[in-house]
């Protein structure tokens, strides 16, 4: 059964693969849309504009941890490869609505403060079709 | 879902994980993980084996 009311953010998360990424504090999608400017001398001083290309990112930020069932290692090894990965920002609950799409890495930063939590983040620039369905 | 692995698993991504971790897969991945006998949903009891005297 899907999720009612306003849903916490806490249920939201950013699996890699198949697996979720470990210990994140934030996870984010961004959609958007190119358009093409069509103005005319007919437009009669209004900008015209038409459909371009739909592309989007989904961001990650997590705590670090050398043992995270999956971290900064696995997304070294898809960076790396310069591969891509299935990425799904889901909760996971039936009937609730995920984003899903293939992407590459193009950004990993990492952070380390003195006495404070090494942190990183991780950007995922979507490929191809962006699924956006009900869980099973 | 989260689950717990009752054995030594290797991930579909190559990674090798420890008996005893807990961790978020999608469903799907979830359910092929317990139904090969590799993980039980996170709380749950893993299943006991009975041996033959």
């Amino acid at each position: 059964m899907a999720t009612t009311g306003i849903m916490n953010g806490t249920l939201l998360g950013v699996y890699a693969g198949s697996t979720l990424i470990a210990h994140a504090t934030e996870g984010s999608i961004s959609l958007s849309m190119d358009t093409r400017d069509a103005t005319t001398k007919s437009s009669s001083g209004s900008r015209d504009l038409l459909e371009a290309t739909k592309s989007g990112t989904i961001s990650v930020s997590a705590l670090y941890a050398e043992d995270a069932a999956y971290g900064v290692d696995d997304l070294m090894t898809s960076w790396a490869a310069r591969t891509t990965l299935v990425v799904k920002f889901s909760t996971e609950v039936s009937g609730d609505h995920y984003w899903s799409a293939s992407a590459y890495i193009s950004s990993i930063e990492v952070s380390a403060g003195m006495e404070d939590n090494v942190t990183y983040s991780a950007t995922f620039e979507l490929t191809g079709a962006i699924t956006y369905s009900a869980v099973a | 879902m989260i689950i717990t692995l009752i054995k030594n698993t290797t991930l579909e991504s190559g990674k090798k994980l420890v008996k005893g971790t807990n961790l978020g897969v999608v469903n799907e991945y979830g359910k092929k993980l317990v139904k090969a006998g590799n993980a039980v949903e996170f709380g749950a009891e893993a299943p006991v084996k009975i041996e033959d005297k």
